[in-house]
């Protein structure tokens, strides 16, 4: 079955990049130019999900009635589809069915181009029962597996440019899930992540009436401190890598310390604005093949982004799914290496930097966090160099309570743990060692 | 030397937490018509004054109970003080001993937290419900004062957290930085109210198949900090019914969308018995006409509460 194995946040993904794809494929239909900085300026998606419903709206452009009834609204691709075009991510087609199909029995749809608009109104149930038959030109019976469009208007229509989707009968397991608190959390934060570039780029996505803002990768940059960069353009393929640090590396990494936030730090790689893998530490960014070191918390603050964008979305590193690098890519081959230089850099430099962490901690810190941008010439990275000393780790566990009141007689309440084992030692130190 | 909470307050000496325990027992008498109330298992932080427990078993008859302590150097304190032969003790964190008690016997669990939310994020609420099993019910109770969000530095202790990215950070959600504008004084109550609930109903959602969470409880007291309690019932099917028949929904003091607040004066025992002459009375008393001072709201409140309101008395030994 199509629709099973597929998570539900990746269906809504799905049908995100459908809406996202309607606007370059409207701008290229019209011979409209979209903005270079920002083309999906104005234009916005939204999505709202609760125990009964789940709808998705947008005003990107509207499917085009034949290209409703040939491809998008026949199950599968036909080979007879029309080439994918300049800077679309999505197939259309496949990842809208699945999606429809795994939510709910009922699917109400209208679409319009501002020209053209149809209506489509599905009950799943009465459509499997009914699979339609016919003959192919060689004699043999096919199953046809399409949907009727309904109120097709070809000619001028006053329905409002953009597609509505809206699913209702929704399956049990699904509308649990929607019903969920931390679902719709998981589904902000995937889309603040996965579209950060998108979004930062002028689309605006709404989900149950909150604006979704970009969770964009963070460089540290200053005069002491600042990420690698490299941009080349290879057979129409701009490439584009930076790697650097979005926060300090943490001072203890310990199995109990605690390190929040690990989940954002790591490799992105992006293709056309679509980020389709996102905080990576696997082999498939470089992380623990020679001579780069497996992930490792002392990593803690790295950040990398490796960038393709492209007029043809074919040659990108990106599986269909948008959730995955092709690691097999010319072009992400091409890039790998360079990313691993980067990060053995960075990785050498967290093993330095122990050394005088304090004072490097201080340069790190006082960097401020900028956003991932275009890269338009090449860098080496900026780092500030550790000059040894003689320093150790201590480390101990002690009851919680104990903790708490030594705390509280050292008149530091609501301190770390480390802080206060810090001043216990210092205050052994002052009293009883002879200097 | 610091004080545990325990050593420094006499839990019995609360009129607020007081009236808040006896709302609790008593709509749960009332589904003693439905669910076999005194067949149930009661989980609870008994601390050394089990004012819970003494409810618990005296009007419900519940005799499954097992208090939770995490300060193991007061063993013999506890078992010393525990007021029936029927509470098990565990000397262990919460997280610890609620994996370990909840296999699948109904049960009510009351994590009372004296402490800040951060206690009630840290995994203990998901262990409980990981444990109950449907008609099940799980209370928390947390402060509910927005100072305990201020002054929290990063683990590395350098960069001040704002109170919203502490609040994010210990609730692990991102997107309560947003919400920065509810974070005063009065608000955050409500705000702790809403976070408990949705923590307790993700977690159902997530690993109770087939149950609901049902919220029940939302009361907001303050006898000196203030303090915010939140709890409902994990229900299948079966269950949500049998609790709808239960006659919850006509009980004022349980309310689905906002916190109820018991806020009662404290009164002195000649003040309480002055009052207590003119209740039970239809109509609301006339705070002019009494002999002594107080406010409209405190009048009403005790009105409302009077025959919860707990009298302290010295005894001799």
């Amino acid at each position: 079955m199509l629709t099973r194995d597929i998570d539900l946040v990746d269906c809504i993904l799905d049908l995100l990049d459908n809406s996202v794809d309607g606007i370059g494929e409207a701008a290229r239909r019209e011979g409209r130019e979209l903005d270079e900085d920002r083309p999906f300026e104005g234009f916005r998606v939204k999505l709202s999900f609760d125990r009964d419903q789940f709808l998705i709206q947008d005003w990107s452009g509207g499917i085009p009635i034949d290209v409703a009834k040939e491809y998008a609204f026949r199950f599968g691709r036909p080979d007879d589809a029309p080439p994918l075009n300049e800077g679309t991510i999505g197939l259309y087609g496949i990842g809208m069915k699945r999606a429809i199909f795994k939510m709910g029995n009922r699917i109400r749809m209208l679409s319009s181009t501002g020209r053209e608009s149809f209506a489509l109104d599905l009950n799943v149930d009465d459509w499997r029962r009914d699979p339609q038959v016919r003959e192919d030109p060689n004699g043999q019976e096919i199953m046809e597996w399409s949907f009727e469009l309904t109120d097709v208007k070809r000619d001028g229509t006053d329905v409002e440019v953009g597609t509505s989707i809206r699913i209702e009968e929704l399956y049990p397991p699904i509308s649990r899930q929607f019903d969920n608190p931390v679902f719709g959390d998981r589904v902000r934060r995937m889309i603040a992540r996965d579209y950060a570039f998108l979004l930062s780029r002028g689309l605006a996505v709404i989900v149950n009436g909150t604006p979704i803002t970009a969770m964009m990768p963070l460089f540290r940059e200053s005069q002491d401190i600042a990420p690698f960069r490299h941009v080349e353009t290879i057979d129409g393929v701009r490439i584009e890598i930076v790697a650097g640090l979005a926060d300090a590396p943490p001072d203890d990494t310990s199995a109990t310390a605690r390190t929040p936030d690990s989940g954002v730090y790591g490799w992105y790689v992006v293709c056309n604005d679509r980020v389709v893998v996102s905080a990576d530490k696997s082999a498939d960014t470089g992380w623990g093949l020679r001579p780069v070191p497996a992930w490792h918390p002392q990593f803690t603050g790295f950040m990398g982004v490796a960038r393709f964008h492209s007029d043809e979305p074919e040659k990108l590193p990106w599986k269909t799914t948008k959730r995955d690098v092709e690691s097999s890519n010319e072009f992400f081959q091409r890039a790998l290496p360079i990313m691993m230089k980067a990060t053995k850099r960075l990785t050498d430099y967290t093993n330095k930097r122990r050394a005088d962490a304090k004072r490097i901690k201080k340069i790190e810190k006082a960097a401020p966090a900028l956003p991932f941008a275009r890269v338009l010439a090449n860098a080496p990275a900026r780092l500030p160099a550790a000059t040894a000393q003689d320093v150790v780790t201590i480390e101990y566990v002690r009851e919680v309570a104990d903790v708490e009141a030594a705390a509280e007689a050292l008149g530091m309440v609501g301190s770390s743990p480390s802080e206060v084992g810090i001043k216990t030692f210092e205050y052994y130190i002052a009293r009883e060692v002879s200097r | 030397m610091s004080r545990r909470s325990f050593e420094a307050i006499n839990y019995m000496l609360r009129p607020n937490k007081n009236v808040e325990r006896k709302l609790i027992v008593s709509s749960l008498q009332h589904m003693r018509a439905v669910f076999p109330i005194p067949e149930y298992r009661y989980v609870g932080f008994g601390s050394m004054w089990f004012p819970d427990f003494v409810l618990m078993h005296k009007v419900l008859g519940i005799s499954d109970m097992v208090t939770i302590e995490r300060q193991t150097s007061r063993r013999k304190r506890v078992e010393f003080n525990k007021p029936f032969a029927c509470i098990d003790v565990r000397m262990e964190e919460a997280a610890t001993a609620l994996g370990e008690i909840l296999d699948e016997k109904p049960s009510i669990v009351w994590l009372d937290y004296d402490g800040p939310l951060k206690n009630a994020t840290s995994g203990d609420l998901e262990t409980a419900v990981g444990g109950m099993s449907s008609g099940s019910m799980l209370l928390v109770t947390v402060n509910g004062l927005v100072e305990q969000l201020k002054g929290h530095s990063r683990e590395d202790g350098e960069d001040e957290l704002s109170p919203a990215e502490y609040l994010a950070d210990i609730c692990d959600n991102p997107e309560l930085v947003r919400q920065g504008a509810r974070l005063t004084r009065n608000d955050f109550p409500g705000l702790v109210r809403e976070l408990l609930h949705d923590r307790i109903k993700a977690a159902v959602l997530s690993i109770k198949p087939g149950c609901e969470y049902v919220p029940i409880w939302a009361f907001r007291y303050a006898d000196d900090a203030e303090m915010v309690t939140v709890g409902g019932m994990i229900a299948n099917e079966a269950d949500q019914a049998k609790l709808a028949a239960c006659g919850l929904n006509g009980i004022g003091y349980l309310q689905r969308d906002a916190l109820f607040d018991i806020d009662l004066p404290i009164l002195t025992e000649k003040e309480k018995r002055a009052l207590d002459r003119l209740l039970p009375c239809a109509t609301n008393l006339d705070h002019k006409a009494l002999d002594f001072e107080l406010r409209p709201t405190e009048v009403e409140a005790y009105q409302r509460f009077y025959l919860e309101y707990p009298v302290f008395n010295e005894m001799a030994a």
